[in-house]
């Protein structure tokens, strides 16, 4: 324990920007801290100091100055009852600005090998930890030291049909919709878990598509905006002669809403990612031959994405 | 069934009752079952400390049998039966004074203390420097108007706060700085070809001309490299002097900012992680009087910066910023005081959580002074404030002031004054004229420094820019070189 093995190495502090900015110096002067913010919902305060300082620090610098030794961490995640200041998933923000990294664990392993390397990264790091994961998540994970690589993508399930993207706690909903989607129609989606959002694996993603020749990206923040398009657009950009259809992303509806029945929709987002993919490419098209047609009147709570 | 209205209160009256007992201490706890023994997470500075800690410092329990005082987690208050307000315009707080040394006619002030008295080339360096950094400013900003570069910013009538200051530092002292502190990096050895490449934003600065000019920066120098939001740099400053603290280095860091950021949620920030950490930062607070338009008596109601540093648990001083002595004096008395080798204790150990008497902590130092000058040469101050105020403060020189002090101790004269007036003034218009034939740095460095190593992505917009810009020669300017 950091407080009785290493007293002084753990502060307790409450204000937000304070937190970021401290950390920054600290770092500066080549220390590693790693300040964490309670929730995602209350990282704006140091949006400021991770924007125009964290991650400008060394360009500013010409690379005299930096703060790599420092590593930001905040749970983010729906998980159900947490209204609108316990649930967000604020990752795009961060994610256009050059100059830090935005980290994202899919499960405990994951997250240990992520944030050892994402703590001595010489960049300033944000790093989003999926919270309903912190009590339901179980599994075995390494003792002793090991980092996972920043910047590189996990391809979690091997499929053949389309490509499935997503990170945090977003990757075991993509799991649960590709069992699903397997074994009700037969479909082999690949999953990957892109695990760093700045800078993404891009060849990864890439290569997969190539593949399979479609994309779904999917993830809980709201869709207008999100890190979703990066992708998207990425891949409709460098794989476009090999997409049979344009890639989508999976729409999290309802999240101005946050009440428990959001809870219950993103608990559902197996059955909507299964949707999603049913509905696939144009029937006209040869190889549609493969995707059962659309799926009308699926009811359900939020009814049905049929768009191609 | 649900209970109504005089039954619902009475029994929300009993159940306070009962919880103010145990609430305060089951919240600090942290269990959800009322227990009289919470614990208070204090925040450790040391083995002995922590050790301490785990034996409770102030408990709050039930009230004490003399109901005395009020305790609480905050610690012990006296109880009062007047009510009573503090502070505001019907009862305000004593106005801090002016520590000062020198008056406005360069004349000692008979009764001033001063217990680290400027020998002879102590004082000759601080005035040279000052009368340099005046020349360099007054030089830089005419050849801003002149086209030569693209923005510039004096601290005229703050050069005894700047100069003062940096002298009462140890050079390894780590200096967060704002905008208007370019005397510090004059005084710890920052040429005028550093400052002109800056400017002009050439090959040779090391910030290879990504910023606009004055954002300096020097690890050599140990002056981090200016950023142009405001206050930002503040709890920067408290995490490099906990740096200093954990590392137990008998170094202070120093955050320079100005009356307008003292008002930015950042200075709280700092100023309350400093004090309740024990971090030695050194705050100095030049109130100039302006915050570009924005004048004193609009940027605070109380009594300036320095009435809230006591508020934080601060020792704090308020010095005449046009007293290079008094600068002095107060900023070396602050840095000894930061250290914890303040009144009353030689040891400086890192224990404890305040400035002075023995533990390491933050001191401010709010320098009153007049920002003579525009706020920069984006701004027209005669927009804000009259002539006859401008003309009134100029003849407050900080500059010419200290200059009559020495001219009556006989240790400057007005031959010596010439000659340093003239050589400065050669030597700042070589400087901007070698720094105008040195090359912009290339192309090529537009993606590097953005990580520690270029990422794949950074790689291929940078490919793609450069293959773009040789497509299209005409794109880039003719002084910027390719690669």
């Amino acid at each position: 324990m950091l407080l009785t093995d290493l007293p002084g190495s753990a502060l307790f502090c409450c204000v937000v920007e304070g937190i970021v900015g401290f950390g920054i110096g600290l770092a500066s002067m080549g220390h590693t801290p790693v300040a964490e913010i309670q929730f995602a919902d209350y990282i704006f305060p140091a949006f400021d100091q991770l924007v125009n300082e964290a991650a400008k620090y060394r360009y500013r610098s010409g690379g005299t100055f930096h703060c790599g030794g420092l590593t930001v961490r905040a749970p983010y995640g729906a998980v159900g009852h947490g209204g609108h200041y316990h649930s967000q998933s604020p990752e795009a923000f961060f994610t256009h600005v050059p100059g830090i990294k935005v980290v994202m664990p899919s499960s405990p392993a994951e997250a240990k090998g992520l944030l050892l390397a994402s703590i001595r990264e010489p960049d300033p790091v944000v790093f989003f930890e999926p919270k309903m994961m912190y009590r339901t998540a179980v599994e075995d994970v390494p003792e002793g030291d090991y980092m996972l690589p920043l910047g590189v993508a996990r391809v979690v399930v091997e499929g053949s049909d389309v490509t499935l993207v997503g990170w945090g706690q977003q990757v075991l909903v993509l799991q649960q919709a590709a069992a699903q989607l397997h074994k009700q129609d037969g479909i082999r989606c690949e999953v990957i878990d892109l695990r760093t959002l700045a800078p993404w694996d891009s060849e990864a993603v890439c290569a997969s598509v190539s593949k399979t020749g479609r994309l779904v990206v999917a993830h809980e923040a709201p869709l207008t905006g999100g890190f979703g398009a990066e992708v998207a657009a990425t891949v409709a950009q460098r794989c476009f002669t090999a997409l049979e259809s344009p890639p989508g992303r999976a729409r999290e509806e309802g999240k101005v809403a946050c009440f428990a029945s959001l809870g219950l929709a993103l608990f559902q987002g197996g059955g909507r990612m299964g949707r999603r993919q049913r509905a696939g490419p144009d029937p006209t098209r040869p190889d549609s031959s493969r995707m059962p047609p659309p799926v009308e009147g699926e009811g359900g709570r939020m009814g049905c994405d049929t768009t191609p | 069934m649900r209970p109504r209205g005089c039954k619902l209160l009475a029994r929300a009256a009993r159940a306070l009752g009962n919880a103010e007992s145990s609430a305060l201490a089951a919240l600090h706890s942290g269990s959800s079952s009322s227990s009289p023994q919470g614990t208070l997470r204090r925040l450790h500075t040391s083995p002995s400390a922590a050790a301490e800690a785990n034996t409770t410092t102030t408990t709050p329990t039930c009230p004490s049998p003399g109901d005395a005082f009020l305790e609480v987690p905050g610690g012990k208050l006296p109880f009062t039966s007047a009510i009573q307000f503090v502070g505001g315009s019907d009862s305000p707080a004593p106005t801090i004074p002016c520590y000062r040394t020198i008056d406005s006619a360069g004349q000692d002030v008979p009764d001033a203390q001063v217990p680290y008295p400027l020998g002879q080339d102590l004082a000759l360096r601080m005035y040279t420097c000052m009368a340099r950094l005046q020349t360099m400013d007054t030089l830089f900003y005419e050849a801003q108007r002149q086209g030569r570069f693209s923005f510039y910013l004096t601290c005229q009538g703050e050069e005894a706060t700047n100069i003062g200051s940096a002298a009462g530092l140890d050079d390894k002292d780590m200096v967060f700085a704002q905008y208007r502190e370019q005397g510090v990096l004059l005084w710890r050895g920052y040429t005028l070809d550093q400052f002109a490449n800056q400017l002009l934003g050439n090959a040779q600065e090391p910030g290879k001309g990504r910023q606009m000019p004055i954002h300096y920066g020097s690890p050599e120098l140990a002056y981090q490299t200016i950023s142009s939001p405001l206050a930002t740099q503040m709890p920067h400053a408290v995490g490099a002097a906990y740096a200093y603290k954990m590392d137990r280095l008998p170094q202070v860091s120093v955050a320079y900012f100005g009356d307008g950021a003292s008002s930015e949620g950042d200075a709280h920030a700092a100023f309350n992680f400093a004090a309740v950490l024990g971090a030695p930062t050194l705050f100095v607070c030049r109130n100039n009087g302006y915050a570009i338009s924005t004048p004193a008596h609009e940027q605070y109601k109380g009594d300036g910066i320095a009435g809230r540093g006591p508020m934080y648990g601060i020792p704090t001083i308020r010095v005449d910023g046009g007293d290079v002595r008094a600068v002095y004096n107060a900023v070396v008395a602050a840095r000894a005081r930061a250290l914890g080798l303040g009144s009353g204790s030689g040891s400086g150990s890192p224990e404890g959580s305040s400035g002075g008497g023995g533990a390491p902590g933050p001191v401010l130092i709010e320098c009153m002074s007049y920002r003579c000058g525009h706020h920069s040469t984006s701004d027209d101050s005669t927009r804000y404030r009259t002539s006859d105020e401008m003309r009134a403060w100029r003849a407050r020189d900080p500059v010419a002031r200290f200059r009559t002090w020495l001219v009556r101790r006989g240790w400057w004269d007005e031959a010596q004054e010439a000659v340093l007036r003239r050589t400065t003034r050669v030597q700042v218009l070589e400087a901007l004229d070698a720094a105008s034939r040195v090359a912009k740095p290339p192309l090529s460095t537009l993606f590097t420094d953005v990580y520690a190593s270029l990422p794949p992505h950074l790689a291929a917009q940078s490919a793609q820019t450069l293959d773009f810009v040789r497509r299209h020669p005409t794109i880039c300017p003719p002084d910027v070189p390719v690669q």
